[in-house]
């Protein structure tokens, strides 16, 4: 992924990201109506096979797509709710000298609790995420949906595919904890950590109690600010979760995480770590395998003129680098939060993704398992909201987070007040209702912008590239 | 009988294979699972092969054929298609078709003595069809979807296709295709009937997510059961309960 179409990405994703053409008034509320009555077996309606997803993935993400329309700006009444990044709403659609590659398109995203509509969706989402071993992917799927009280999925409409998901487990108790998948993955990321010491730290932190597996999984090339959002609804669930008087108490020490284990995808870049060989240079606080802990405070220190990744403190999510050891791998960060949690966390390792044949020169990819602390998860989200944004921002609290907390837990049967407050529905529990229709506006709140116009928003989308050059 | 497999993962196995009465083709790659069940069942009877086309594993997806001949897209490469007319019996003519819309598989379905076309392919890849594979062709929808492999899936016993078709369609299709045809979903709900399953006149695979109802249908409307002298209740018994076995 050539780092100057990141940051340029980057860039137009915060002027697209303004499309709650809610401004624009459909009865989006017809979209919301549609099913769910336990039909467990009816198909998935619009998108059929997970291909769909990438197709989806695509246009969104503006590769070449074309974006005639204005951008309305989020002038509306909830904009610091809704979606848009914090950037400023130009009315831009105009090229980029380059051309085509940098054309925007507006699309709206919004977050959704895992429901079974989901299932096929995030069957192909997860699809490798034991890296092409098969693993338990159903059972996976239905663990992420069934729990209900913690879990984000982020689609453009309600019907559509998740592009991307975030939810947390708790690794010894709880349903998930006996589950064959758990075990698998268990067994994968055992066998592939490079280092006895490290195998036994993960031993550890997996076995003990207050441990939460991070479950992330994203299209690639998603906007980097989708992951303020998601992290935030996510620390916002377990907190609820974790703290919500309705729930009995052995629920509730389910979610009382003291450490999280995150799993995700990084990529390393060869030509770096060419470039390394002749300097020995001894890295301070190495982001990769070592036994000590990892994670250094400081910036990333001045790099070599070969650097080719350069530091990207302003394209936040675009290539960064890790420290500088002989044998480390320069890292790529695709994902905003992996770098910042990189950083504050106790221990990580990486190894090598082998199943796919990469291009020489290309990016490598590479999976990257950290161990951060619960109370340093605040840290690293600050770090990332002061570089990519958050709309979020401002909501968060203990108070806040207690009654949003609760927000999911409307029942299917509560639809047309989820549609209002901007689609956002989970499985009923019929807990902590009173507080969930207050704060049901609130995490649905982001959709609140497009929820009218879902449709609407796919449709400025389709429209875009019909009516372009 | 119907066999519930997967391919790396995947319930799509209609994507990663191809299976006629007279041979299946498989997808290379992925686990030895996935080719020796295939193989377990099949071997006796007709010869079955892995092969990639046009590079990829999508066999299932680019390829069209029943006992008759084969379909290879215009991307298939020299090798490939050598090799594939190698391993087949010299009944089966294996042709490469020039044809804009190359995800055969999708486009065309049929069986031994009809088939269903995209509305919008080629005459001349029609005829071609209709010769090489000695079949009646039909242009036709299934549910208005023009990609009539993907959302139906027919052998000369009966056919299952997209589970939103309606009655009308359903009568039309049935008698244009002279077999019994059941709307239906495959591999827990999902409606791309083409791609989540393989079946022929004695056998039929599909995903492992593919609940005992929805191979209950599958084996009743393309009569396994009854190519198998088994007792019909024993059959129907283990389908409908096997999740506590």
């Amino acid at each position: 992924m050539p780092k100057r179409k990141a940051d340029a990405a980057l860039k137009k994703k915060g002027e697209e990201e303004a499309e709650d053409a809610a401004k624009k008034q459909t009865a989006g509320g017809g979209d919301e109506d549609d099913s769910e009555d336990d039909d467990d077996y009816e198909g998935e309606g619009g998108s059929e096979e997970g291909g769909s997803d990438d197709s989806d993935g695509d246009s969104d993400e503006g590769e070449g797509d074309e974006g005639e329309d204005e951008d309305e700006s989020s002038g509306s009444g909830d904009s610091e709710d809704s979606f848009p990044s914090a950037s400023s709403d130009e009315a831009e659609s105009e090229d980029d000298e380059d051309g085509e590659a940098y054309k925007e398109i507006d699309c709206a995203f919004e977050f959704f609790d895992p429901q079974d509509r989901d299932f096929h969706g995030l069957r192909a989402l997860l699809g490798t995420y034991l890296d092409g071993a098969a693993f338990d992917l159903s059972g996976l799927c239905e663990c992420v949906i069934a729990q209900s009280a913690v879990g984000t999925v982020v689609k453009s409409a309600e019907d559509d595919d998740p592009f991307a998901l975030l939810t947390a487990f708790n690794t010894a108790r709880g349903a998930a904890a006996g589950a064959t998948w758990l075990a698998e993955l268990k067994a994968y990321l055992t066998t592939s950590c490079p280092e006895p010491a490290l195998r036994e730290k993960l031993e550890k932190a997996w076995s003990g109690p207050g441990t939460g597996l991070l479950v992330s999984e994203r299209l690639i090339n998603c906007p980097p600010q989708l992951a303020p959002p998601l992290l935030h609804f996510l620390m916002e669930e377990i907190e609820g979760a974790a703290t919500d008087p309705a729930y009995p108490e052995a629920e509730r020490s389910e979610f009382a995480f003291t450490r999280y284990l995150h799993f995700t995808r990084v990529y390393s870049d060869p030509q770096e770590e060419e470039g390394e060989e002749e300097d020995g240079e001894e890295g301070e606080g190495d982001k990769g395998a070592g036994p000590g802990p990892s994670g250094s405070m400081g910036p990333p220190p001045p790099k070599k003129p070969k650097t080719t990744a350069g530091g990207g403190a302003a394209a936040g999510a675009g290539a960064s680098k890790g420290k500088q050891q002989q044998q480390q791998p320069v890292i790529v960060y695709v994902r905003p939060e992996d770098e910042y949690l990189h950083q504050v966390c106790s221990w990580s390792y990486t190894f090598p993704v082998t199943s796919r044949p990469v291009a020489k020169g290309d990016l490598r990819p590479l999976r990257c398992v950290m161990c951060v602390e619960a109370g340093r998860v605040a840290e690293a989200r600050a770090m990332m909201d002061l570089v990519v944004g958050n709309p979020m921002a401002g909501e968060e609290g203990p108070g806040a987070g207690g009654a949003a907390a609760a927000a999911p837990k409307q029942g299917q049967g509560k639809k047309q007040e989820a549609a209002a407050a901007g689609g956002r529905q989970a499985q009923g529990q019929g807990q902590g209702q009173e507080a969930a229709q207050a704060a049901g506006g609130n995490k649905g709140a982001a959709a609140a912008g497009p929820a009218g116009a879902k449709g609407k928003g796919k449709a400025a989308g389709g429209k875009a590239g019909g009516s372009g050059r | 009988m119907a066999t519930r497999t997967q391919f790396e993962n995947s319930n799509d196995v209609g994507v990663f294979a191809k299976l006629t009465n007279a041979y299946c083709i498989c997808a290379l790659g992925g686990a030895e699972n996935f080719y020796s069940v295939f193989e377990a069942e099949l071997s006796d009877h007709i010869p079955v092969i892995k092969t990639s086309v046009a590079g990829t594993r999508l066999v299932g997806r680019l390829t069209v054929g029943n006992k008759n001949g084969l379909l290879l897209p215009n991307t298939t490469s020299d090798q490939e298609l050598q090799h594939i007319r190698n391993c087949l019996p010299d009944e089966v003519v294996v042709q490469r078709i020039d044809e804009r819309l190359s995800a055969l598989g999708n486009c065309i379905v049929c069986n031994d003595y009809v088939a269903l076309i995209h509305p919008d392919i080629d005459r001349e890849t029609e005829e071609i069809v209709a010769d090489v594979l000695g079949v009646e062709v039909f242009r036709q929808t299934v549910a208005g979807n023009v990609l009539v492999g993907s959302y139906a899936a027919f052998t000369n016993q009966g056919g299952l296709v997209h589970p939103k078709t309606s009655i009308e369609d359903l009568d039309e299709l049935s008698s244009l295709l002279q077999i019994p045809l059941v709307a239906g979903t495959i591999n827990r709900g999902s409606d791309v009937i083409g791609a989540g399953l393989v079946a022929n006149d004695w056998t039929a695979f599909c995903g492992l997510d593919t609940t005992s109802t929805e191979l209950s249908v599958i084996e009743s409307v393309f009569k396994l059961r009854d190519a198998q002298p088994m007792n019909i209740v024993n059959d129907l018994r283990a389908s409908l309960i096997d999740t506590m076995a």
